[in-house]
Order: structure tokens, then C-alpha cells, then sequence
């Protein structure tokens, strides 16, 4: 006769300790990492308010005027340097990350790093001065 | 670090705080229970996934130094789970699969013999796969072996984006 004796798998109790909420200021990296995350708040704020710009250009000067009031109140302007300081670090980490991502290669050899790097801050800067260029002449 | 590798001399006159690998439960004093990280390793199937098998007769794979450059960081993993201990992702969502297992996913998806990439995007692509990484970049800091895991799950990201939009336009496509 067969036997229904079975065994059970052993299953000590097991301590998990949950993470506290600020268990990023135990380390400069995780602050740093912290800090990254919440510049995309920034980035989002100045793509609404970039939006909001090009709405007031189309509804006609007096629009346009009001806006341009608005945005030299000093807490406004407080605030836009602030987001144009956090939106500049998003940027910064986002081109120094971007060798991660991408590897080229070019028949056996792989482009370095530094020059996937350098390509994306050639393109900010020539999009940047074309933009320049066209506020200066236009 | 590696206990197995750390000389106390080193780290003379200290102190030294000893304590079990973070993220995973105590069973008790060091010991730690990773059958977590063990099914998440099966899940991402590191291996080489054929659709069909290659007869015998026609001989072994090739596979130019180049190819294998492309993922040879990634075989250096010894599972030793620092990555995992390092990511502070995976202490909050016990759910992530973890640096490790995206690594070696990675590993066999860059490997010219395998055929397993879409089955392992379909498993992977998703909140609790490459996309809950967040980039903080401890892991590969922690890594002992030079594996580089943030590397490897942001390409594999880079992959799985480049995927989605081709697979959107080829449904707007149609």
C-alpha cells in the first residue's frame, strides 16, 4: 500500500524590513538621483508654460502683452530661473546618460562614448544657435 | 562588496558593520532567502532560445570576436545579487525582475546564436521589466565584475521603445 505520508517544505518566518520613505538622504547618490527625478517636474512646467506662450502669440498682441507682464512679476521670474537651472541638469544627465543606451558601431569598431556624447550636445548647440540666429536677424 | 574578495586588513582599524544582503527576507543572522532572484533569473531565460534546433551534422556556430564583444561584459555575472542589494528600485517594488536578470537577458539577446528576443520583449517590456528601471546606476557602482547592468537594461529600453514605435506604425499602417 502506498503511503500518503508527505513532507512539507520548510518555511522559516523571515524578517523584510520595509524601506522607510526617506531612505534616499542616507546617500549623496540618492539625493543626486532624488534631485534628477523631480527636475522632470521642471521640464514638464516649461513645456505647459512654452505652450501657453505660443496660445497668447496667436490670440493677437494685447494677449501677448499681458503674458509678457505676467512673466516679469519677480516671483515668476524666480521661478523660471529655478526651472531653467533644473531643466539645464535634466539635459546635462540625460546627454552624459546617453552612451548607456546607445552603442554604434561602425563595421568592427565601436564609437567611443565621449563622441555619442559630444554628438548630442552638437546638436543642442547648433539648435540652440539656429534658434538664436533667427530671434537676432528675424 | 564581496566577501570573498575583501581583505580585512584593508579596511583596518575600522569599524566594520557586517549585516545580511539588503532587499531579500532574513531567514536568520546573514542568511538571506533569494528564491525571488533565482524565478526572475528563469523568467528572462538565460539561455540560448532556439526556434529550431541546428542539426549535428551542420556543424558549431560561428561567431566573430566583434560579435561576441557585443555582450561578453554581460557573461561575467556571478550572480552574486550586489546589484540587487544596490537597487533601491527593487527594495521598494519586490516585483522588478532586477538588474542581474535584465543583464543576462540582454546578454542572450545580443548573442548572435539565440532567437529567444521577442519571446524575452514580450515577458520584459513592460512595469515590472526594463521600465521600472529609473537609472540610478548603483548597481553597476556595486558590481563586482564590471557587468554593468544600468547599461545594459537602458539599451535594452533603447530596444524596446525602437519596438513599440515599430510595431505602432506598422498597426497604423495597415
Amino acid at each position: 500500500m502506498e503511503s500518503k505520508t508527505g513532507y512539507a517544505l520548510h518555511h522559516p518566518k523571515w524578517q523584510r524590513d520595509a524601506k522607510p520613505i526617506f531612505w534616499w538622504v542616507k546617500r549623496w547618490v540618492y539625493i543626486g538621483f532624488i534631485f534628477r527625478e523631480l527636475t522632470s517636474v521642471a521640464v514638464a512646467y516649461s513645456a505647459i508654460l512654452m505652450i501657453i506662450l505660443y496660445r497668447s502669440v496667436q490670440s493677437g498682441p494685447e494677449a501677448y502683452a499681458q503674458m509678457l507682464e505676467c512673466l516679469s512679476h519677480p516671483v515668476m521670474l524666480v521661478i523660471n530661473v529655478l526651472a531653467l537651472g533644473a531643466v539645464l541638469y535634466h539635459s546635462i544627465t540625460w546627454f552624459n546618460l546617453s552612451p548607456k543606451a546607445m552603442v554604434v558601431r561602425l563595421g568592427d569598431w565601436r564609437v567611443p562614448d565621449l563622441m555619442i556624447a559630444g554628438g548630442n550636445y552638437a546638436g543642442w548647440f547648433l539648435i540652440s544657435a539656429v534658434i538664436a540666429a533667427a530671434y537676432i536677424l528675424g | 562588496m564581496l566577501t570573498c574578495a575583501a581583505f580585512l586588513t584593508k579596511y583596518a582599524p575600522g569599524p566594520i558593520r557586517v549585516e545580511p544582503l539588503a532587499h531579500f527576507p532574513v531567514v536568520r543572522d546573514l542568511v538571506t532567502e533569494v528564491t525571488d532572484f533565482v524565478d526572475k533569473l528563469k523568467h528572462v531565460k538565460p539561455w540560448v532560445v532556439r526556434e529550431e534546433d541546428k542539426p549535428l551534422e551542420e556543424g558549431e556556430f560561428k561567431q566573430t570576436p566583434a560579435e561576441l564583444s557585443d555582450f561578453k561584459s554581460y557573461t561575467m555575472c556571478i550572480n552574486c545579487m550586489l546589484c540587487y542589494s544596490a537597487c533601491p528600485v527593487y527594495g521598494l517594488e519586490p516585483g522588478f525582475a532586477g538588474p542581474a536578470a535584465l543583464a543576462l537577458a540582454q546578454r542572450y539577446n545580443l548573442d548572435n546564436r539565440d532567437e529567444g528576443n521577442d519571446e524575452r520583449m514580450a515577458r520584459l517590456s513592460n512595469d515590472e521589466g526594463i521600465w521600472s528601471c529609473t537609472m540610478v546606476g548603483e548597481c553597476s557602482e556595486a558590481c563586482p565584475k564590471d557587468v554593468d547592468p544600468a547599461g545594459a537594461i537602458q539599451r535594452y529600453k533603447l530596444a524596446g521603445a525602437a519596438e513599440w514605435w515599430k510595431s505602432f506604425i506598422t498597426r497604423k499602417g495597415k
